[in-house]
């Protein structure tokens, strides 16, 4: 179902340019259906919207942006796992003026200016320093690992019964001075650091 | 009972119950319908606003694909009853979440609409756009129940709407029993007031004034009414005799005066027939006609003989006025008398004496006449019986003359002139007594006169007396007559034979006959001497018979010739009448009345 929505998103959104991509994704999720093909694709699928929909629901502070009109990044640290998917949903899009970027990085020191971190689960080992790393910048860190919420992540992508679920910590956003929309609480579960 | 003939305090309480009412049911109307249309704008804005929080609440659910969390929200709804069905869908225009869950899709719109709302036949409904951070991330349906709303409402109003009329109607009507009173009370007062005047015709009542408003005034002016009405009833008891009588006769209504004259008492009067009065005095037709006459709604005036309850009969001027109902029949007559039985007595003396004076009279012209036809025959039969003596004395006094003329002295002579100048004179005498006396009875003949004619002829036959006389003759122009010619000719025989003789004694004479036309007697003619004269105060004298002024030394007549006059000019209607001072001469006027004469001659033109 997200993918459909991701494909009629595209079709509604950009029109001719994405329609490829998006009969693409068709495809995909087609034979997938038909042929029980691992569900990896498509659950990112679903990630790379819902990491774009974080930025409607999410408030950086002011200084987070050189101006008003200066990109909004999404990050991807470690392995992509989205395999396109990401840049395709976030083509041309803009969330209060800021045009979207993705922008990837292997290493925790490469990350610059970014507003939206996903750590893949290749750098699970990583995570607490990585999340130590990061602990003074105003970045939204996204993550699917294990306990990634509860080791001080900010939102975990959990999947029950087929479905993609949030967990926030709270404390974690708040001490990077992220404001997450009350909205985007109602349907995830709050985690603090150190509990699951 | 139409409206205007219900009693005024019932009328006044219906107004007031009526505008109340009627202004209550406007009010509520106009309430109504504004209530009715802030309903729906309220109902929208509350739909809007409710549909602005559940949108604001399903974003997360849409962004993030949570059907449950949808789910949840929408079943918040379930807070308000009126909310029939309610959905979202994604950003595809997928359904994505229901409300009621249970519901089957068919349920909801399957294609989504333009944003808003809209009112459908039976429910306010409207798609609402769920928006973040002005992404849209789909959409959520709403539709209300807006009948049971509008139905609950309107009930409810219309029970506010009937408790509140009652309530109105109640104070109204209690308020409207006592301030009606203000209204009606005076009027009321009034009318009780007129009734007693017009049913016991007393109009020494007056309404009582219950303040200065305009039924103050209408009660001071219908007070005035009153006092003049009773101030002319006052005035005509004191001269007439009033009796009102239904259409049949019966006494409806008799002043004092009336009760006095007929000797009845009021009780005995009123109720009865008029015809209690009657005295039988006048005949059916008099009675009849005076009944027609008031039947027909005209007014009858008449003298009339009432009988009194003793019998006595009396008179009355009477007039009697009927008073006409619309549709021209008369409801009551109004009778009004005035006492007239003293008159009545008088004018039958009067007639009795009247009648006796005429009985008296012809008596008297009888026996007059017969007195004077005894005289005129005695006079004509002595007249004429003493001719022949006469005659004889004459002709004998003659043959002595001629046979003792020789032997007798002067004497004897002058005895025998004397019988003879005598017997003549006694003939002249007995010839105008005749004259006289034919005059008076000869039949007219009436024929056109030339005047100057006559009068020319009889100039001319007194030349033996005017020989030698200086006379100067003075002729106006006269009119030619309608007269007997006979006898108009002795009227200037006589009176110029007079002013002839009169005038002996004047060395130069003058006589003057003129005529003038005069509005009351007609042509006036006269005859002017310078003469004798007379003495005025003996002018009624002149005209008798055997009159005389002068002696027969002096003026030689008979005393018959201006008695001959008056009688022939009074036979023709006309009179004579004469001026005159001693030694300064005379004039004798007679006139003819205008029909008597005719235009006047041709000689004279």
């Amino acid at each position: 179902m997200a993918i459909l929505k991701a494909f009629t998103r595209a079709w509604t959104n950009h029109g001719a340019k994405s329609l490829g991509a998006a009969a693409l994704v068709l495809l995909f999720w087609a034979g997938q259906e038909a042929a029980a093909q691992p569900v990896v694709s498509r659950e990112y699928q679903v990630k790379a919207v819902f990491l774009f929909n974080f930025a409607q629901f999410v408030d950086w502070p002011s200084g987070t942006f050189s101006s008003a009109q200066a990109p909004l990044v999404i990050g991807v640290l470690g392995d992509d796992p989205f395999d396109g998917f990401l840049d395709e949903t976030i083509h041309d899009e803009k969330v209060n003026d800021h045009p979207l970027i993705v922008q990837r990085y292997r290493r925790v020191e490469e990350i610059g200016a970014c507003h939206i971190l996903f750590i893949s689960q290749s750098e699970s080992g990583r995570l607490d320093r990585i999340l130590a790393r990061l602990k003074d910048r105003n970045i939204l860190t996204v993550g699917d690992a294990e306990d990634f919420a509860r080791r001080g992540g900010m939102i975990r992508f959990v999947t029950e019964n087929n479905k993609i679920r949030l967990r926030i910590n709270m404390d974690a956003a708040k001490a990077a001075e992220l404001t997450i929309s009350s909205r985007l609480l109602r349907p995830a579960k709050i985690v603090t650091t150190g509990k699951d | 009972m139409p409206f205007r003939n219900i009693p005024i305090q019932r009328k006044l309480m219906v107004i007031i119950l009526l505008t109340s009412v009627v202004v209550m049911m406007l009010m509520r109307g106009a309430f109504f319908t504004y209530e009715f249309l802030t309903f729906r704008k309220t109902t929208v804005r509350q739909l809007s606003t409710l549909g602005e929080v559940i949108a604001a609440n399903s974003t997360a659910a849409l962004a993030f694909d949570n059907q449950d969390d949808a789910r949840e929200t929408l079943a918040a709804l379930g807070a308000e009853r009126h909310i029939m069905v309610a959905c979202l869908y994604d950003q595809q225009g997928k359904l994505f979440a229901k409300y009621p869950a249970g519901l089957s899709d068919a349920a909801f719109p399957a294609a989504l609409e333009n944003d808003g709302y809209r009112f459908e036949r039976a429910y306010l409904a409207g798609f609402q756009p769920v928006v973040q951070k002005g992404r849209r991330l789909g959409t959520l349906y709403l539709q209300f129940d807006t009948n049971s709303v509008l139905h609950e409402w309107l009930w409810g109003s219309i029970e506010i709407a009937i408790a509140a009329m009652a309530v109105v109607i109640l104070i109204a009507y209690a308020l409207s029993r006592t301030l009606q009173k203000q209204i009606s009370q005076p009027i009321l007062a009034l009318a009780e007031t007129a009734r007693a005047v017009s049913e016991r015709r007393d109009y020494s009542v007056r309404a009582t004034k219950l303040g200065h408003d305009e039924l103050g005034l209408l009660t001071d002016a219908f007070n005035q009414l009153l006092a003049q009405i009773h101030a002319q009833k006052t005035a005509l008891d004191e001269h007439a005799i009033v009796a009102i009588t239904d259409p049949r006769g019966r006494i409806t209504y008799v002043n004092d005066k009336f009760c006095a004259i007929s000797k009845y008492s009021r009780e005995e009067l009123i109720g009865q027939d008029h015809r209690l009065i009657n005295s039988g005095h006048h005949s059916k037709e008099f009675i009849r006609d005076l009944w027609t006459t008031i039947a027909q709604g005209r007014v009858w005036k008449g003298e009339i003989c009432n009988r009194a309850k003793d019998g006595s009969h009396y008179w009355v001027d009477t007039t009697i006025v009927p008073f006409l109902k619309p549709d021209g029949k008369p409801y009551e007559y109004v009778a009004i008398r005035a006492d007239i039985t003293e008159r009545k007595r008088a004018e039958e003396q009067i007639h009795l004496l009247n009648q006796e004076l005429e009985q008296r009279v012809i008596q008297r012209t009888a026996q007059l006449e017969a007195a004077n036809q005894e005289l005129e025959a005695f006079t004509y039969s002595v007249s004429h019986d003493l001719r022949a003596p006469l005659r004889h004395i004459d002709g004998f006094s003659e043959l002595l003359r001629k046979q003792v003329e020789s032997v007798t002295d002067d004497k004897g002579r002058h005895y025998i002139k004397t019988i003879s100048d005598s017997a003549k004179r006694l003939g002249r005498l007995i010839d105008e007594l005749l004259l006289f006396s034919r005059m008076g009875r000869s039949a007219l003949n009436q024929a056109r006169v030339d005047m100057r004619t006559q009068i020319d002829e009889i100039i001319r036959e007194l030349q033996p007396d005017t020989q030698g006389r200086q006379i100067q003759w003075q002729i106006g122009e006269l009119p030619a007559v309608q007269a007997d010619p006979v006898m108009l000719r002795q009227v200037w025989a006589n009176l110029l034979g007079n002013a002839v003789k009169y005038t002996r004694h004047r060395t130069s004479a003058r006589i003057e006959i003129a005529h003038r036309h005069d509005a009351a007697d007609g042509n006036v003619f006269h005859v002017r001497d310078n003469g004798a004269g007379f003495d005025m105060q003996y002018t009624d004298k002149l005209f008798g018979v055997f009159q005389r002024l002068h002696s027969a030394k002096e003026f030689e007549g008979t005393g018959i010739g201006l008695a001959n006059v008056r009688r022939i000019v009074q036979r023709h209607g006309g009179r004579t009448w004469a001026e005159g001072r001693v030694d300064e001469g005379a004039s004798f006027y007679f006139s003819l009345p205008s029909a008597a004469s005719s235009t006047r001659t041709t000689t004279t033109l």
